[in-house]
């Protein structure tokens, strides 16, 4: 007799089985002269824990003082729910007690959240920069000069500098050229030589060189003693700005939003990278217009005027 | 069922005219028969306390729970299910509360029949324990013997499995009904019983002679 067979046993001589199943444990120890023996056996030893059966009468007045129990309590309490264990754990004052501390953690926590992420944005914003500076001093070295934004032809826009690093391979990867490198702008930000650019035709050209600088803008040149245009020079002057997160287009002369209201980061000729507080600026001069207030060409070599890759270069306004 | 013939199963109605635990149940709830839910005490009262008194080890521990049980009973019985029956349910309301509260008294097994206080004699008399009051002293003495061998050797069975014993053996509940009490496949309450009687056979023998055991009279007959 395996324990299964044991367990029904029990459960019939304990009278714990469903009633079909106590008829077929039934006939089958009338049956079976195994089950019978099994039988006897359990019996015996389920009588042995008889002795322990025996308990004390319910004491007197048992309902009426459970009744009269429910009743107080339920009298006290107001209600059925308060009754409930759920009810009696969470105070109100609990509550508003974990809401406080949650509002307190909350007002500590998320600032410092906050602007950790806003710094590390501004390091990799000033880590791009840092790059391109690299990238345009390898330029200064072979031309004498920083990449030339023409003020006449078919690439008269801001973003003209793009084309000539490319194409003298200094500048590889178009994420470079993004504040904020998601995967979908990488991909819309597309790289071409000069000589690329001008085998298209205009709209798109423009449309394309008017991306290509990505985030940043770039100083165009300045107007020489002569009234001509002039590119900018290396004249060991390292406070020039060349580069600096590019200016709003929509408002002349205003910072971007790449770093929100709080500032933008600034690439110098020396190169080094700065991140300028807008509400504390530490620089002589505005650094989107030129010293007259215009957003065009600079009035001489220590005026720098950075424009947003889309704006047209001018060298004086109307 | 596994209970003195004298008392009528807590749940079956000894006469066709009598409602059942359910009907009693449904009164009560849906229509605020308080005669209901008193009848209701009244037919577990004994089972009931019984059993919380095997359980807590002490009547006033027992009678707490009790009352503490026909509570939760008062404040719950709109969730109670229609289509099952009331006496699992109310086991499974009494095992809670009694762990509760001995969790509320900081014990952490329950260790009612090891201490067993309802029967030292002091808070209820040996004579109100035996059949029948009328036995010889020697009798007595005899019989309570056993029966202090028989608590300790369920008292030192693992909690579970003391408590599949006590639901089936002494509260007569079926396999089913017992692991709907303890929320737990009817198959676990087999294989834990069986395995719980065979310890229990171990530690009788281990223990104390058997001598007047078999002439003891007994409440209940196997079939």
């Amino acid at each position: 007799m395996n324990s299964h067979d044991e367990q029904l046993l029990i459960g019939y001589l304990l009278q714990a089985l469903e009633p079909e199943q106590q008829q077929q444990v039934a006939r089958r120890i009338q049956e079976d002269p195994l089950w019978q023996r099994q039988a006897q056996r359990w019996r015996r030893l389920l009588h042995q824990l008889e002795p322990a059966r025996a308990a004390p009468d319910p004491p007197d007045h048992l309902v009426e003082r459970t009744l009269q129990a429910i009743h107080r309590k339920t009298a006290t309490a107001g209600s059925q729910e308060a009754f409930s264990g759920r009810a009696s754990r969470w105070s109100v004052l609990d509550v508003v007690t974990v809401a406080v501390v949650l509002a307190l953690l909350a007002l500590l926590v998320l600032p410092a959240v906050g602007y950790q992420r806003f710094r590390a944005q501004v390091l990799h914003c000033s880590n791009n920069l840092r790059y391109l500076g690299q990238a345009l001093c390898q330029y200064h070295h072979t031309h004498n000069h920083f990449p030339e934004t023409p003020a006449e032809g078919p690439l008269r826009l801001a973003s003209a500098f793009v084309p000539l690093l490319y194409q003298n391979h200094l500048l590889e990867d178009p994420a470079r050229l993004l504040c904020y490198a998601t995967p979908q702008r990488v991909k819309a930000l597309q790289l071409l030589t000069v000589e690329q650019l001008q085998r298209l035709p205009e709209p798109r050209r423009r449309q394309l060189l008017a991306r290509m600088s990505g985030d940043y803008g770039y100083c165009i040149g300045y107007l020489g003693p002569d009234g001509s245009y002039v590119p900018f020079r290396c004249q060991g002057d390292g406070h020039l700005a060349l580069m600096a997160d590019a200016p709003d287009p929509q408002r002349s002369g205003c910072p971007g939003k790449n770093h929100g209201p709080w500032g933008f980061n600034v690439l110098y000729a020396s190169g080094a990278v700065r991140f300028v507080n807008v509400a504390n600026p530490t620089g002589r001069d505005h650094l989107f217009c030129n010293r007259r207030g215009q957003v065009c060409a600079g009035c001489d070599a220590r005026d720098a005027v950075i424009l947003p890759g889309s704006a047209r270069v001018l060298l004086a306004l109307d | 069922m596994n209970r003195p013939p004298s008392q009528p199963a807590a749940g079956q109605p000894s006469s066709a005219q009598q409602p059942s635990d359910e009907e009693l149940l449904r009164r009560y709830c849906h229509q605020g028969d308080q005669a209901a839910f008193e009848e209701l005490i009244r037919r577990y009262q004994r089972e009931l306390f019984g059993y919380l008194c095997r359980t807590m080890g002490n009547p006033t521990a027992a009678e707490d729970v009790f009352q503490g049980t026909f509570l939760q009973l008062h404040v719950k019985c709109r969730q109670f299910d229609p289509g099952r029956k009331v006496r699992p349910w109310l086991y499974r309301i009494a095992t809670n509360q009694a762990i509760d509260y001995q969790r509320r008294q900081r014990r952490h097994r329950m260790g009612s029949l090891q201490q067993s206080v309802w029967s030292d004699g002091q808070e209820m008399p040996l004579g109100n324990l035996a059949a029948g009051s009328d036995q010889s002293p020697e009798r007595l003495a005899i019989q309570e013997e056993n029966r202090r061998r028989v608590l300790h050797a369920l008292a030192q069975l693992p909690e579970a499995a003391r408590q599949v014993v006590e639901l089936v053996y002494y509260q007569g509940l079926k396999y089913r009904e017992a692991a709907e009490v303890l929320g737990i496949p009817v198959g676990t309450v087999k294989s834990r019983l069986h395995a719980a009687l065979q310890k229990l056979d171990r530690l009788l023998h281990r223990s104390a002679p058997q001598q007047g055991l078999d002439a003891e009279p007994t409440t209940h007959e196997f079939p």
